[in-house]
């Protein structure tokens, strides 16, 4: 489609663009414009030829020739007309056309586009650089996106050199450039832009070269001229067809010889033509092969303009005379002066930026979705709290989609950097309250919601909460039921374990509450979630194994190391890397002497020691905190709380110790890295009935705290990450049903 | 490795070449450490060609990397004046900016544009995000669409 268009002449994009949306949006694009210029197979020019200081004509010269209906147009040009102020063409590149309006303003236009540009130019050196240039010219740096004006110019005793840029609106002197001295000329000589330099015929009476200044490089060179032009007489200087070309008059035989560097810089491509007239001018090449050119001498005695066209086999082969309704001035020589351009739809770089604008807000109504890559929405994804990655499900469907992923869920687990803690605690045995412990002590809003079970509450059965594990509470239920919950998701399910209860034992036998440990755990190698119940039964100790997936148990009874001591009460393992982790006590004393871990998928135990500081102790307490083991106990002397973090996972020298100065401080979380969530109970009055939340980081300050609602009495608690993950049978549904959907 | 008044070169999409000290692109971008120390930039001749980098994103890039490293002393209010100015672009701006930083695999750069974009998006409601984000077509059949908005009406 776009190669298409590159034949179709740009004088007509403009209509096109009405067609429809699409087209609109194609023609619109500057990068069409672009290439429309350059591969064009209907490069179009046109000329604008000037009647005095004030008013100017276009015709376009390839219209006169085709047969078309062509017009000459006065041009409005874009400055205001009144009070009319003189204005002179200065050259043109690329499309546009660069004029200079007196006293002292730049005019880049774009004469098919409309698009203009007045600019107040801030040639700061001189007031009277037109009057006072050598050379000057327009032209256009790729590499920076640059409309240029060039000015070489005259001062008292030495030459300056001045490039305006029209991005910056500011004038750069570029003096050392200047190949001194330049020769002066009587006139000043007008450079012509091509390939990113400005050529000049070289400025002394004799003709040595061609003067070339990169507009990238900002520096001069020169291209030398064939052999058979050097030190003749006067010869003017075009652009034929995108090539340098000199021409000269041979007034004895009448003819008009053409020089064409066919390859640019390329010495050996000059070639000559000759056209069989007399002061022949030519202005451009049309159809890659006709020259139209001006024929002053025909024009002469009507003082018409005059086009002609010849091809370069040498025939003339049109002609075509401006109406005569438009008289020009007396003078023949100076009654016109002229530019040639050829169109384009380019945009000025500081137009453009104003379309890019534009095309931003079309951009924008891409979305975000149809810019980044989805691995980055991903990545943004992640940093999002887990909390709020529900309500972004309904954003759209992508992301529905990302979020909706297993593996999403999993890796927002693990990667996470913003974790967040539900903490859920019990008032009594039928009613539990959550509150988010990140937004309690972030300034949110929070929330401390009473929490809707995933069973009836009629009749109010009774129920305990058992642990969590990868954003996953176990709960027990009455009578006999363990129940998984993703308070977060709202998946829940639910299993009975009424094949574990002893026949002697009747409804109110509650399995976890006769075990000596327990646990609730993640087996990553089955991708099952683990319920681990170590228990007395029939005067031998017994290890049975819950597993979600299977809906059954296991009986492990060779993995335990016996005897486990028997404590008053159950103790409940803490889930970590696979394992299930509890204190472990020795029988004498009651004093815990190391931790004992279960490793899920090895299915056996082994030990972890505590550091010497903690053996021996009274009380101690286990947690996990930031993802690390940690034991604190609660010093009455010195009224502070110890915390010891096993820092790096079964690295015994890696036990750090933390004072946090506040008594019977439980610590529950880490949050940010660095501070330390906890309830404070040395607080609460059973009577009053309030829990109250702290905050600490561990350089032992006091950050925050919070007290919860007095309705509410601390009862018992349990913390959780929260989490998107689906148990392995939900996903297995899940998964089932997108076949399904796919289908 | 390399002393600290080399440069190299690094080339945008639109092939302007920006010079910049070695070591500010070194200690930031993973990418151009790599290319560095496996020796396969070559001062005398190559430039970085970063295709996917337009140029007045690869200024901001540079503008970023050289602030952190001559400034990595200053204070942390200071910095994150600085960052929040730095970032103060439009949503296109702050996405291309996401992609050259991760394209060159700037680290701190890239920690804060998610930062930035998470608090674009924490908190607010789906109607909100979808004209924050610019999301027009969001996918879901109208069903579907009337669907959530009937389940969690609070959302939106």
């Amino acid at each position: 489609m776009d190669k298409n268009w590159v034949g179709i002449p740009v004088k007509h994009l403009g209509r096109l663009k009405c067609v429809s949306k699409l087209w609109h949006s194609l023609i619109s694009d500057p990068d069409f414009a672009e290439s429309h210029l350059h591969l064009s197979f209907a490069p179009t020019h046109a000329c604008i030829y000037i009647k005095n200081s004030t008013e100017a004509y276009l015709v376009h010269l390839d219209e006169a020739f085709n047969g078309d209906n062509y017009q000459v147009k006065e041009l409005s040009f874009p400055f205001k007309k009144k009070p009319i102020s003189e204005f002179r063409v200065m050259g043109s590149c690329r499309g546009f056309v660069l004029l200079h309006q007196e006293p002292y303003y730049f005019v880049v236009w774009n004469p098919l586009t409309g698009f203009s540009n007045i600019v107040h130019r801030s040639m700061g050196r001189s007031s009277y650089f037109l009057d006072n240039a050598i050379l000057y010219g327009f032209g256009y740096d790729a590499s920076r996106d640059d409309y240029l004006v060039v000015v070489a110019w005259q001062a008292c005793d030495c030459q300056l050199l001045d490039c305006f840029s029209f991005k910056t609106n500011s004038c750069i002197s570029l003096d050392a450039a200047l190949l001194k001295p330049l020769g002066l000329t009587e006139w000043r000589s007008c450079g012509l832009f091509l390939n990113g330099s400005i050529h000049w015929s070289s400025s002394s009476g004799m003709n040595e070269a061609l003067l070339v200044f990169d507009l990238k490089e900002r520096s001069f060179s020169k291209i030398s001229l064939p052999e058979q032009l050097i030190m003749r007489g006067p010869t003017t200087f075009v652009i034929l067809g995108g090539c340098l070309a000199l021409y000269c008059h041979y007034y004895r035989e009448r003819k008009t010889h053409i020089w064409v560097m066919k390859e640019y810089k390329v010495h050996s491509s000059w070639t000559l033509y000759v056209i069989p007239c007399l002061e022949f001018e030519p202005l451009c090449i049309s159809n890659g092969s006709d020259i139209i050119e001006v024929d002053p001498i025909l024009s002469v005695p009507a003082r018409l303009l005059k086009f002609a066209k010849y091809n370069i086999r040498e025939e003339l082969l049109q002609r075509f005379t401006r109406p005569t309704t438009l008289p020009f001035g007396h003078y023949c020589f100076h009654y016109v002066s002229y530019t040639v351009y050829t169109e384009s739809l380019l945009l000025f770089p500081s137009d453009s930026k104003h379309k890019n604008k534009k095309n931003n807000i079309e951009k924008k109504q891409k979305s975000i979705n149809e810019i980044l890559p989805v691995e980055l929405i991903q990545r943004i994804l992640l940093r999002i709290p887990v909390k709020h990655l529900g309500r972004l499900k309904c954003v759209s469907k992508l992301w529905y989609s990302l979020i909706s992923d297993p593996h999403f869920a999993e890796s927002h687990l693990h990667l996470s950097l913003a974790p967040t803690h539900g903490y859920l605690f019990q008032k009594d045995s039928t009613e539990a309250f959550l509150v988010h412990l990140e937004e309690v002590f972030n300034g949110d809003n929070y929330e401390v919601k009473e929490v809707s079970f995933p069973f009836k509450k009629q009749p109010p059965s009774e129920f305990s909460i058992r642990g969590s594990c990868r954003g996953f509470v176990l709960l027990s239920r009455e009578p006999h039921f363990f129940v998984v919950w993703n308070p977060l998701t709202g998946f829940s399910k639910k299993i009975s374990y009424s094949c574990m209860v002893p026949r002697n034992m009747g409804r109110y036998f509650n399995f976890l509450d006769h075990a000596i440990l327990y646990g609730f755990g993640y087996d990553a190698s089955r991708d099952d979630y683990l319920v681990v119940v170590a228990w007395q039964h029939g005067g031998c100790q017994r290890l049975d194994c819950l597993s979600l997936r299977t809906n059954s148990w296991i009986s492990l009874d060779a993995a335990l190391p016996k005897p486990l001591c028997l404590t008053e009460w159950p103790s409940r393992g803490l889930f970590l890397n696979g394992s299930i982790h509890w204190l472990s006590y020795s029988h004498v004393k009651y004093y815990c002497e190391g931790l004992l871990v279960f490793d899920l998928k090895e299915r056996s135990f082994s030990k972890i020691y505590l550091p010497e500081q903690l053996t021996m102790r009274g009380p101690t307490t286990f947690v996990i905190l930031g993802g690390c083991l940690a034991l604190y106990f609660h010093d009455y002397v010195e009224r502070k709380t110890h915390i010891w973090v096993m820092k790096e996972y079964k690295v015994q020298s890696s036990w750090t110790s933390y004072a946090i100065p506040g008594l019977e401080f439980d610590p529950l979380c880490l949050s940010n890295g660095s501070d330390i969530i906890g309830v404070d109970p040395f607080r609460v009055s059973i009577r009053v009935g309030s829990t109250k939340l702290v905050k600490y980081n561990i350089r032992e300050e006091l950050l925050q705290h919070f007290t919860c609602p007095s309705h509410i009495r601390h009862y018992s608690y349990n913390y959780c990450y929260t989490s998107l993950l689906l148990l392995p049978s939900d996903s297995k549904h899940k998964n089932k049903k997108n076949n399904h959907n796919t289908h | 490795m390399g002393s600290p008044l080399k440069k190299i070169m690094l080339c945008s999409s639109e092939k302007e070449i920006f010079s910049v000290e070695e070591q500010v692109m070194v200690q930031h971008s993973v990418i151009i450490n790599n290319m560095i120390e496996d020796g396969s930039y070559n001062y005398e001749e190559s430039k970085i060609p970063l295709d996917c980098v337009d140029s007045k994103t690869l200024k901001k890039v540079i503008d970023y990397c050289t602030y952190h490293t001559h400034h990595h002393n200053d204070n942390q209010e200071d910095l994150e004046a600085w960052d929040a100015q730095f970032l103060n672009v439009d949503s296109n701006g702050l996405y291309d900016l996401l992609m050259a930083a991760n394209y060159l695999e700037i680290r701190n750069l890239l920690d804060l544009i998610y930062r930035t974009i998470k608090n674009m998006i924490k908190g607010k409601k789906i109607d909100e995000i979808r004209r924050i984000l610019n999301i027009k077509d969001h996918g879901f059949t109208p069903e579907e669409e009337e669907q959530n908005r009937k389940e969690y009406p609070h959302f939106y």
